[in-house]
C-alpha cells in the first residue's frame, strides 16, 4: 500500500480549521511570509515550475508554466482566477478544502499573485455551494484583517485583492473562458481560443485560471521547496492528490494519496472493496468525462502514464465505482443526459450531438433500439470530437465511446433481447442491506 | 421570501444592498449574478420589472439580463413554490439510490419533476452532481444541502418547512 503523506489535508480535522487563528497555529501563511520576506517573485515562480505541479482541475497542465505565460512587467493589469466551480460528476474534493481549509487556498493564490505581480484575484464558486461561499467570505475578510490581503501586503509592496463571485448553476461555467464570461456578468458561454486567457482573460486583461486544489499545493511547495515536491510519488504528477471515491464502494470519501497509488489499491485497500460484496464491473477513474475502465484494467497507477496504458486519464481525481448489478446502458444514459442538459448550446455538434446521443441511448435502454444503433452512436461521436469551441463536446464523447467499445455486448444484448442483463435487474444501493 | 416587484422596489434595505453590490467588484457588471441571487432570494423568482430595474442599475439592456436569467439554472423568471427541492440525479447519487429517493419524494408530495404542489409549498426538480457524491443520495432544499437522505429521513426533514 502506498505510504500516506498529508499535504492538502494536514489541517483538516483540527479544531475550527477554517478559522484563521487555528489555521495559523498549524502553519497557515508561513509560506506566504517566507515568500514575501525571503524570496523574489522570480524565485517563487521558479519553485512552482521546479515542483512540476500539475493542474488538478482536469486537464493536468503544468501550473508553473501556465503562470509564466502572463506578461512579466509590473505595470500591466493581471488577474488570477481560482476555479471553485466543482461540477464534474464524481468530483467533490474542492468542497472539502473550501469548507475546511479556505486559508490554504487563499495563501496559495496570494503567493501566486506575488510571483506574477497580479493586480487582483477572483474565486468563482458554484452557486449551489452556499455555505462554502460564506466560509470563503469570512476567510477573505479575516485575511484582510491580518493584512495578508489589501495594499502593501506585510510591507512587501504587493497590492492584492480577492473577489468572490458566486455562480448560479451551470456546469459549463467550470470551463475557464465560460467562467470568465460569467465573472463579467454574462451568460456562461465559452470563448474561442486563441486568444488564450494569459493574453485576453477577465475584462479582456491577461488572466490565469487554476483549480482550487492546484492553488492549495503552492504553500507547501514554497515551504519545502519545488525539488522536494517534485520527488513525491509519481514523476508525471508529483505531490499528493485528493482522490474521491463514490458509487459502489464500501468506504466512499476523499483520500489524499500519491498518484503512484494503483486503482486497485484505491478501491480495495483504501475504499474497503465493492459495496454489496459484488463483483466490480466498471470504474470511471477521473470524473465522468474520462473513458471508463473494465474490472481487469485496475492494476495501473493513478497518474498520467498509468491511466494512459488503459486508455484513460486522471482528470479531476473523482473515481466512480460500478458493481455488477449496474446496467451499463442505464449508467451511460444517466451521463449523456447530464451533458445534453449542460451543453451551453453555442456549437451545433455539441448541442444537437448530445441530444441525438441521448435519444439513441434512451431508445436502447427502453428496448426500442435497432441493429446499427451502436455504429450510429459512434459516428455521431466522431462528428462531435474536436469540432466545438470548448471541450464539453469531447467530454461527452469520451464516456459514450468508451462505454460502447468496452461493453458492446451489453448494448447489443439490449438491442436484440429488448431487456437488461439478468444480473442488473436489481441494482445495489445504500438502501440494499 | 416572496415579495412582489413593487414591494421590493420600495424596500430601502434592498436598494441599499443593490448600491453596495455595485461597488463590490472592479467593474460594476460583475455584480450582476450577485444582484440576481439577491432578487431571487427576496422574491422567489426574478420578474420582468425587476430585470428592467437591474438593467438600468448596471446600464445593461433588459435583453442581456433576461439572457443571463434564463441561462443559469438557479434563476427563475416565473414564480415557483415557496420551497424548492432539488434531487441530485447524476450517476454517483443514482448508484447510491437516488432514484428510490426521488420516487418516494414524488409520491409523497404528489408531484412530478418540474411541478409545484397545489398549496404552493413545494416545487420538485432534479439537479446535476452537487459535489458531495460520497454522501449520496443528496438533495437541496432551498439553500440547504442534505446528504445520505433515506426516504424516512426525507419525511423528517420536510417537517421543518412551512
Ligand atoms: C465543461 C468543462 C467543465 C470544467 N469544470 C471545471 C471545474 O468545475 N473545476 C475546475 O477546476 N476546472 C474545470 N474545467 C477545467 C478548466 O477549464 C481549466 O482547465 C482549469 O480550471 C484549469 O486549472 P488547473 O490547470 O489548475 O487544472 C472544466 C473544463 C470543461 C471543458
Ligand atoms: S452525483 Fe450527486 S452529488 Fe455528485
Amino acid at each position: 500500500m502506498a505510504e500516506v503523506e498529508k499535504i492538502l489535508t494536514s489541517r483538516i480535522g483540527t479544531k475550527s480549521s477554517s478559522d484563521i487563528d487555528s489555521a495559523m497555529q498549524n502553519g497557515a501563511y508561513e509560506a506566504l511570509i517566507k515568500a514575501l520576506t525571503k524570496m523574489t517573485p522570480e524565485q517563487v515562480l521558479n519553485e512552482v515550475k521546479t515542483a512540476n505541479l500539475k493542474g488538478r482541475g482536469g486537464a493536468g497542465f503544468p501550473a508553473g508554466i501556465k503562470l509564466s505565460f502572463l506578461p512579466k512587467d509590473k505595470k500591466s493589469i493581471k488577474y488570477l482566477v481560482c476555479n471553485a466551480d466543482e461540477s464534474e460528476p464524481g468530483t467533490f474534493k474542492d468542497r472539502l478544502l473550501i469548507e475546511n481549509d479556505p486559508h490554504r487556498i487563499l495563501e496559495g493564490i496570494i503567493i501566486a499573485a506575488y510571483a506574477v505581480n497580479a493586480t487582483s484575484g477572483f474565486i468563482y464558486i458554484r452557486g449551489e455551494m452556499a455555505s462554502g461561499a460564506k466560509i470563503l467570505e469570512k476567510a477573505i475578510s479575516q485575511a484582510y484583517e491580518r493584512h495578508f490581503l489589501g495594499k502593501n501586503i506585510m510591507g512587501s509592496g504587493l497590492d492584492f485583492d480577492i473577489y468572490l463571485v458566486r455562480g448560479a448553476g451551470a456546469y459549463i461555467c467550470g470551463e475557464e473562458t465560460a467562467l470568465m464570461n460569467s465573472i463579467e456578468g454574462k451568460r456562461g458561454e465559452p470563448r474561442t481560443k486563441p486568444p488564450f486567457p494569459a493574453n485576453y482573460g477577465v475584462y479582456g486583461k491577461p488572466s490565469n485560471v487554476n483549480n482550487v486544489e492546484t492553488y492549495a499545493n503552492i504553500p507547501t511547495i514554497i515551504e519545502k521547496g519545488g525539488s522536494w515536491y517534485s520527488k513525491i510519488g509519481s514523476q508525471d504528477t508529483p505531490g499528493t492528490r485528493l482522490f474521491g471515491l463514490s458509487g459502489h464502494i464500501k468506504k466512499p470519501g476523499i483520500y489524499e494519496l500519491k498518484s503512484n497509488v494503483t486503482l486497485r489499491e484505491l478501491i480495495y485497500d483504501f475504499g474497503g472493496g465493492i459495496l454489496g460484496d459484488k463483483k466490480l464491473k466498471a470504474v470511471i477513474p477521473g470524473g465522468s468525462s474520462v473513458p471508463v475502465l473494465k474490472a481487469d484494467e485496475i492494476n495501473v497507477t493513478m497518474d498520467i502514464q498509468g491511466l494512459k496504458k488503459v486508455g484513460s486519464m486522471p482528470g479531476s481525481g473523482g473515481v466512480i465505482v460500478l458493481n455488477e448489478t449496474v446496467c451499463i446502458v442505464k449508467a451511460l444514459l444517466n451521463l449523456i443526459t447530464f451533458y445534453e442538459r449542460e451543453s451551453c448550446g453555442q456549437c451545433t455538434p455539441c448541442r444537437e450531438g448530445t441530444h441525438f446521443l441521448r435519444l439513441l441511448i434512451e431508445n436502447i435502454e427502453k428496448g426500442e433500439g435497432v441493429e446499427g444503433d451502436c455504429e450510429k452512436i459512434l459516428s455521431i461521436c466522431k462528428n462531435i470530437m474536436g469540432r466545438t469551441i470548448c471541450p464539453l463536446g469531447d467530454a461527452a464523447v469520451m464516456p459514450v465511446e468508451s462505454f460502447i467499445k468496452k461493453f458492446r455486448d451489453e448494448f447489443e444484448f439490449h438491442i436484440k433481447e429488448k431487456r437488461c442483463l439478468p444480473e442488473t435487474f436489481k441494482m445495489t444501493t445504500i438502501f440494499s442491506e | 421570501m416572496t415579495k412582489s416587484s413593487n414591494e421590493l422596489l420600495s424596500d430601502r434595505e434592498f436598494l441599499r444592498k443593490i448600491e453596495k453590490l455595485k461597488k463590490l467588484y472592479p467593474e460594476e457588471k460583475s455584480a450582476l449574478l450577485a444582484m440576481l441571487h439577491l432578487c431571487q432570494s427576496e422574491m422567489g423568482y426574478i420578474s420582468l420589472e425587476i430585470q428592467e430595474f437591474i438593467a438600468k442599475e448596471l446600464k445593461l439592456s433588459p435583453a442581456h439580463i433576461k439572457g443571463v436569467v434564463t441561462f443559469y439554472e438557479m434563476f427563475f423568471d416565473k414564480p415557483k413554490g415557496r420551497n424548492l427541492i432539488q434531487v441530485c440525479r447524476t450517476l454517483p447519487c443514482m448508484l447510491a439510490g437516488g432514484e428510490i429517493l426521488f420516487e418516494h419524494i414524488s409520491t409523497k408530495l404528489g408531484i412530478k419533476e418540474g411541478q409545484t404542489t397545489s398549496d404552493g409549498k413545494w416545487t420538485l426538480m432534479t439537479v446535476e452532481c452537487l459535489a458531495c457524491c460520497d454522501k449520496g443520495p443528496a438533495i437541496m432544499i432551498n439553500d440547504t444541502l442534505y446528504t445520505r437522505v433515506s426516504p424516512r429521513e426525507f419525511d423528517e426533514i420536510i417537517k421543518d418547512y412551512r
